[in-house]
C-alpha cells in the first residue's frame, strides 16, 4: 500500500455533497498535484488527510495505519502531516521562530533549547535566516509562507499537505514560495499540493490529479494529464487555462 | 515597520508650513507620509483652503505627539486645580478643610480599590471559562455531539441576561438579604457580613460583564489562527492557552480597564448596606457629622479622579507594551517609565 492513501472519503456540508467518494494514493517521496477549478472539493479533500475535516465516510492510511480510527488522536496525526495554508496563518502574536517552536515545544514537548535549534536550521533552510525575530505582521506575504513552511518542516512530518500556498501572494513572492516547494520535492519530501500553478505541476509534480465536482477525474504523470488528457471535462479545462 | 518613526513636527515659523503659499515645495516638510501629495494640491488650490488645510494637518500631527498629550493632561488638571481654588476662593467650600481632611480619606478609598481589585480577578477567572463556553456556541462537531455542553451554555447565557438586565443596586439586595437570613453572622477574612455580602454581589455582577468582553475577545480572534495550530498538533486545551487566549487577552485589555473603572465607580453602591468605602465616609464622616455637603462632594471628585486617571494611564501603557508589532494602530507615547511594569518593549 502506498505511504498516504484515502480510500472512498466522502463529506457533505449540509445538502452540499463535496467529496463523493475520493480515493487517492501518494507514494513516499512523491510530489502530488492536485489541479481544478475553485470550489470543486480540492482544499476539504486535503483536510481529510489530516483530519482536520473528518470525513463522513472513507478512510485514510499513513503507513498501513488507519486514521480515521476513533481511537487515534487527531493531534497525533496532525504531528505527521504537516499543513501550509493559503492565507499562511502564521500565530500573529508570536515571532518567526516562536512559530517555529510552538508545534515543538507543545505538540512535541521537545525542550527549548532543542526546539529553538531547529527552528533556527528550518528557517535557514527557507532562507529566512535573517528574519529569526520578526513578526508575521513585519513580513512580507512570500516571507510569511515561507516561515509557514518551516513551522511545517520542524514537526519532521512524513507528508506535507499544501492548500493553494501560493494563491495570495504577489507573482515575485509566488516565484520565491515555489523555488522552496521545488527544493522540498528534490529533497524527496512527499507532498499534496493544490495549485493552480500550472507550471509548478507540470515541472515538479511526480503525479498530477485532477480533481471536478467532489471527485477524481482523471490522473497521471504531469504528460498525461496536461497534453494527452483523456477526459473531456478535463481537456476542456486544460484549454481555458492553457489557452 | 510598526511604530511611526519619530518625525519632527514641522516647526511653526519653518517655511512652507504656515499660511503662506508654498514656494519651493517639498524638500523642507518631513519626509514620508502624506505630504507630498497634499502640498501638490494645496499649492494650486486657492491659498486660503492650502492654509487651513497646513493648519488643521499640523494640529492634528501636534495632537497625535505624546508629550503634547501629557502637557494637555496636566494643563486641564491645573486648569480644574484653578477652578477649585478659585471656587474656593469665592466661599463655595472651604478649600484648608478639604487639603486638611482629604488624607482621612484615603483609608476608605483603599478599602474600595481592593474590593475592586480582588472582585476583578476573582471575577476574571470565572469569566475566562464562561466566556469561553459562551464563545463557541454547541454544536453537532465531527459527528460527535456534545450533548453536555448545552446545559452549560444555557447557564452561562442565562447568568450574562440576569446580570446585564438587572440593575446592580437590586442584586445588591437580592444578596445581601439571601446572606443575612440565611447567616447572620457570617463573617470571613476578617470581614462583617455586610462587606462579604457587597464582596460577592459585586463579584457576581462583575463577572457576568467580563464573560461578555472575554466572549466577544475569543470570537475575534480569526479561524485560521486555531486552524493553523490544530495542523501543527496541538490539542484544543493547548489551541486555547497558546493561541486564543493570549491574542483574546490583548483583544480584551480595553474592555476590562472600562470593566475595572466602572467596577471601582460602582463600590459606591454598596454603602447602600454600610460597606464602610470612600462614599459612605464621604456621606456619614464629612456631610453628616460635620456638615460639610460640598466639601464632601469635592474631595470625591478629586478621590476618583486621581485613582481612575491612573489606571488609565497604566492600561494605555500595557497595551502599547503588549502590542503586536506591525498589527493595528499604535497608541499614542505614554510618558511613564519603560520598565515600570517590568514587561520588554517589543513594539519597535
Amino acid at each position: 500500500m502506498s505511504h498516504l492513501s484515502a480510500r472512498g472519503l466522502t463529506k457533505s456540508f449540509g445538502s452540499l455533497q463535496v467529496l463523493k467518494g475520493v480515493d487517492l494514493d501518494i507514494e513516499l517521496g512523491e510530489a502530488l498535484c492536485i489541479i481544478g477549478p475553485s470550489g470543486s472539493g480540492k482544499s476539504t479533500l486535503l483536510r481529510c488527510l489530516n483530519l482536520l475535516i473528518i470525513p463522513d465516510l472513507g478512510e485514510v492510511y499513513l503507513d498501513n495505519v488507519k486514521l480515521t480510527n476513533p481511537k487515534i488522536r487527531p493531534e497525533w496525526v496532525r504531528q505527521q502531516i504537516g499543513m501550509v495554508f493559503q492565507s499562511f496563518n502564521l500565530f500573529t502574536h508570536l515571532n518567526a521562530t516562536k512559530n517555529v517552536m510552538l508545534g515543538l515545544r507543545h505538540a512535541k514537548k521537545v525542550s527549548r533549547a532543542k526546539a529553538y535549534e531547529k527552528a533556527v536550521f528550518e528557517l535557514n533552510r527557507v532562507g529566512l535566516g535573517d528574519k529569526l525575530d520578526a513578526f508575521p505582521a513585519q513580513l512580507s506575504g512570500g516571507q510569511q509562507q515561507r516561515v509557514a513552511i518551516a513551522r511545517a518542516l520542524a514537526m519532521d512530518p512524513k507528508v506535507i499537505l499544501f492548500d493553494e500556498p501560493t494563491s495570495a501572494l504577489d507573482p515575485e513572492s509566488i516565484h520565491e514560495v515555489l523555488e522552496v516547494m521545488a527544493q522540498l520535492a528534490k529533497e524527496r519530501m512527499t507532498m499534496a499540493v493544490v495549485t493552480h500553478e500550472m507550471g509548478f505541476a507540470r515541472e515538479v509534480a511526480d503525479q498530477v490529479v485532477f480533481f471536478d465536482a467532489g471527485k477524481i477525474l482523471e490522473s497521471g504523470t504531469p504528460n498525461d494529464i496536461f497534453d494527452r488528457p483523456k477526459s473531456e471535462r478535463t481537456r476542456a479545462f486544460m484549454d481555458k487555462i492553457l489557452r | 515597520m510598526s511604530d511611526p518613526v519619530p518625525v519632527p513636527p514641522p516647526e511653526i515659523g519653518s517655511p512652507g508650513t504656515g499660511g503662506s503659499p508654498l514656494p519651493t515645495g517639498q524638500s523642507d516638510l518631513p519626509a514620508g507620509r502624506d505630504t507630498a501629495s497634499e502640498v501638490g494640491t494645496a499649492g494650486t488650490r486657492s491659498r486660503l483652503s492650502g492654509g487651513l488645510r497646513g493648519l488643521s494637518r499640523r494640529i492634528r500631527e501636534t495632537l497625535y505627539k505624546s508629550r503634547v498629550t501629557f502637557l494637555l493632561l496636566v494643563v486641564s488638571l491645573a486648569l480644574a486645580a484653578g477652578i477649585f481654588f478659585a471656587m474656593g476662593a469665592a466661599h463655595f467650600y472651604d478649600v484648608a478643610f478639604i487639603i486638611k481632611t482629604l488624607p482621612q480619606g484615603l483609608g476608605p478609598a483603599e478599602t474600595a480599590i481592593e474590593i475592586t481589585t480582588f472582585t476583578f480577578v476573582l471575577g476574571m477567572a470565572g469569566a475566562i471559562g464562561l466566556g469561553l463556553v459562551r464563545a463557541y456556541p454547541p454544536k453537532k462537531a465531527h459527528g460527535r455531539s456534545r450533548v453536555w455542553r448545552w446545559p452549560l451554555y444555557g447557564f452561562a447565557s442565562g447568568y450574562v441576561a440576569a446580570i446585564r438586565g438587572t440593575p446592580f443596586l437590586v442584586q445588591m439586595f437580592i444578596v445581601y438579604y439571601a446572606i443575612i437570613f440565611s447567616f447572620p453572622t457570617l463573617t470571613l477574612f476578617g470581614w462583617n457580613v455586610e462587606v462579604v455580602a457587597g464582596f460577592l454581589a459585586l463579584l457576581i455582577n462583575t463577572t457576568g460583564y467580563q464573560t461578555e468582553a472575554f466572549r466577544g475577545g475569543f470570537q475575534s480572534v480569526d479561524v485560521g489562527q486555531t486552524e493553523a495550530g490544530k495542523a501543527v498538533g496541538l490539542s484544543r486545551v493547548q489551541v486555547f492557552a497558546r493561541i486564543t487566549l493570549p491574542q483574546g487577552l490583548r483583544l480584551v485589555t480595553l474592555p476590562l480597564a472600562n470593566e475595572w473603572i466602572s467596577n471601582f465607580k460602582t463600590v459606591t453602591i454598596l454603602s447602600e448596606i454600610g460597606v464602610i468605602e470612600v462614599f459612605y465616609w464621604a456621606r456619614t464622616d464629612i456631610a453628616g457629622l460635620l456638615g460639610r455637603n460640598l466639601e464632601a462632594l469635592v474631595m470625591l471628585v478629586i478621590i476618583y479622579l486621581m485613582v481612575n486617571v491612573t489606571v488609565s494611564r497604566v492600561i494605555t501603557y500595557v497595551e502599547k507594551v503588549r502590542r503586536i508589532p506591525g498589527l493595528g494602530t499604535p497608541t499614542p507615547e505614554v510618558a511613564l517609565p519603560k520598565r515600570l511594569l517590568g514587561v520588554r518593549d517589543r513594539s519597535r
